[in-house]
C-alpha cells in the first residue's frame, strides 16, 4: 500500500472514531440495529446464502 | 395456449399440477427465474453494472424494492416477513419447487405434488400479469395465516408499482426458523451436499448449523434483506451517521474495522446499561 493510501485510511478511521464517540447515547442502538442486519458489524447480518459452487453454475 | 398462472395465495395440490401441467415453467423459464444463482448474479451484473454487497446497498433496484416495501406496509415488523433475491432455481423446470420441515431443518427441491394438499407460495418474480410464485411450502411449514396474508397483499401491490421495470429481482417470504414477522437476523443457507446427486434436496440451515455440519463450503449470497433505512425513524444526523460508517467499514483494512465495530458496540452497552441503571434510580 502506498504511504499516501495509509495516511488517508488512517484519517478516515479517525474521522469515524471521532463521530462514534459524537454519537449520542440514545441513538446507538438504532444505529448499531440498522448496520447488524446489514451484516456490518462482522456477523452475517440478514442473508440468503446459496452453495456449493457446483450447484450455483 | 396461454398458461393459467397461480395465484398469489394458497393452492391445492391438484391445482398446482395442473398449472404447470399447461406450461406455467416455460412462463418462469428461464425469463424470469434462472437457472442457478450463477446466472441469476450475471443477470444483476449486466443490469446494474455491478454485483451486489453483502448489504445490498450498492444496487438501486434492491434499494428501490425496500423503499417500496416499506411505502407499502404499516409498520417495520412487516420488513420482516421478506427477502428480496435473486431468483434462481437449481432443478428441473417442469414441476414446482417445493420446501417441507421436519421441525429442525428445511428441504428444498423440484417434485411431485400430493393433490390433495395445499400449498402456499414463498417466492416471487413481478410481471404485468400479477406477482408470480415460483417457490412454494407446503403445509409442514408453519406460518401464521393472518400474517400470509398481509404479506401476499403487501407484494401484490409492490408488484403493482414495479412490474414494468422488468427487474432481474424477485422477493421471497422470509419464514426461515423464525416467525414470519419476527425481526430476528438469522442468516441462512440452502446447500445441497456436494456428495449426492443433483436432483437430491437441498437442506436450507440457519449459517450456524451449516458452519458446524460442512465446516464452510463454498457459497454466494442470492438474499439481502427488505429494510430500507427510513423504517427505522433515523434522524438526519443519525442517517449520515450510518451511512458514513456503513462506506468506512467496507473500505477500512480489517484491524481498524474491528476496533470501530469494538468501540461500537462497547458504547451500545454502555448506552443499555446506563438505561439500566437509570431505571433502578427512579424505581
Amino acid at each position: 500500500m502506498k504511504v499516501q493510501d495509509a495516511v488517508c485510511q488512517e484519517r478516515e478511521f479517525s474521522e469515524i472514531l471521532q463521530l462514534l464517540k459524537e454519537i449520542e447515547p440514545a441513538s446507538i442502538g438504532k444505529i448499531t440495529s440498522v448496520l447488524a442486519r446489514d451484516g456490518s458489524l462482522g456477523d452475517h447480518g440478514a442473508v440468503q446464502l446459496c452453495g456449493p459452487a457446483k450447484h450455483n453454475f | 395456449m396461454k398458461a393459467r398462472l397461480p395465484l398469489p395465495d394458497v393452492v391445492v395440490g391438484k391445482d398446482l399440477k395442473e398449472i404447470f401441467r399447461q406450461g406455467y415453467g416455460r412462463v418462469l423459464f428461464p425469463r424470469k427465474v434462472a437457472a442457478s444463482s450463477g446466472e441469476a448474479l450475471r443477470r444483476l451484473r449486466e443490469f446494474y453494472g455491478a454485483l451486489p454487497d453483502g448489504d445490498g446497498h450498492n444496487i438501486s433496484g434492491i434499494t428501490y424494492l425496500r423503499r417500496l416495501l416499506w411505502i407499502k406496509t404499516a409498520a417495520r415488523h412487516h420488513l420482516a416477513a421478506f427477502s428480496i433475491v435473486a431468483p434462481h432455481t437449481h432443478w428441473d423446470k417442469v414441476r414446482p419447487i417445493v420446501i417441507s420441515s421436519d421441525g429442525n431443518r428445511y428441504s428444498s427441491s423440484a417434485r411431485d405434488l400430493d393433490p390433495h394438499k395445499t400449498y402456499f407460495p414463498v417466492s416471487f418474480v413481478f410481471s404485468d400479469e400479477g406477482p408470480l410464485p415460483y417457490e412454494w411450502a407446503d403445509d409442514s411449514v408453519s406460518v401464521d395465516s393472518a400474517a400470509l396474508k398481509t404479506c401476499f397483499a403487501i407484494i401484490k401491490k409492490v408488484n403493482r408499482a414495479i412490474h414494468s421495470q422488468n427487474l432481474p429481482l424477485g422477493i421471497s417470504l422470509n419464514f426461515r426458523f423464525k416467525e414470519l414477522m419476527e425481526e430476528r437476523i438469522l442468516p441462512t443457507i440452502e446447500y445441497s451436499d456436494p456428495g449426492r446427486p443433483d436432483s437430491a434436496a437441498a437442506a436450507i440451515l440457519p449459517m450456524h448449523a451449516f458452519l458446524t455440519e460442512y465446516g464452510g463450503g463454498d457459497h454466494v449470497q442470492v438474499g439481502w434483506h427488505a429494510y430500507h433505512d427510513a423504517a427505522y425513524q433515523l434522524t438526519a444526523k443519525e442517517t449520515n451517521a450510518v451511512r458514513l460508517i456503513r462506506e468506512s467499514l467496507k473500505s477500512l483494512p480489517e484491524t481498524q474495522k474491528m476496533a470501530l465495530v469494538w468501540f461500537l458496540k462497547s458504547r451500545e452497552l454502555k448506552a443499555s446499561l446506563d438505561v439500566a441503571d437509570f431505571g433502578k434510580s427512579t424505581n
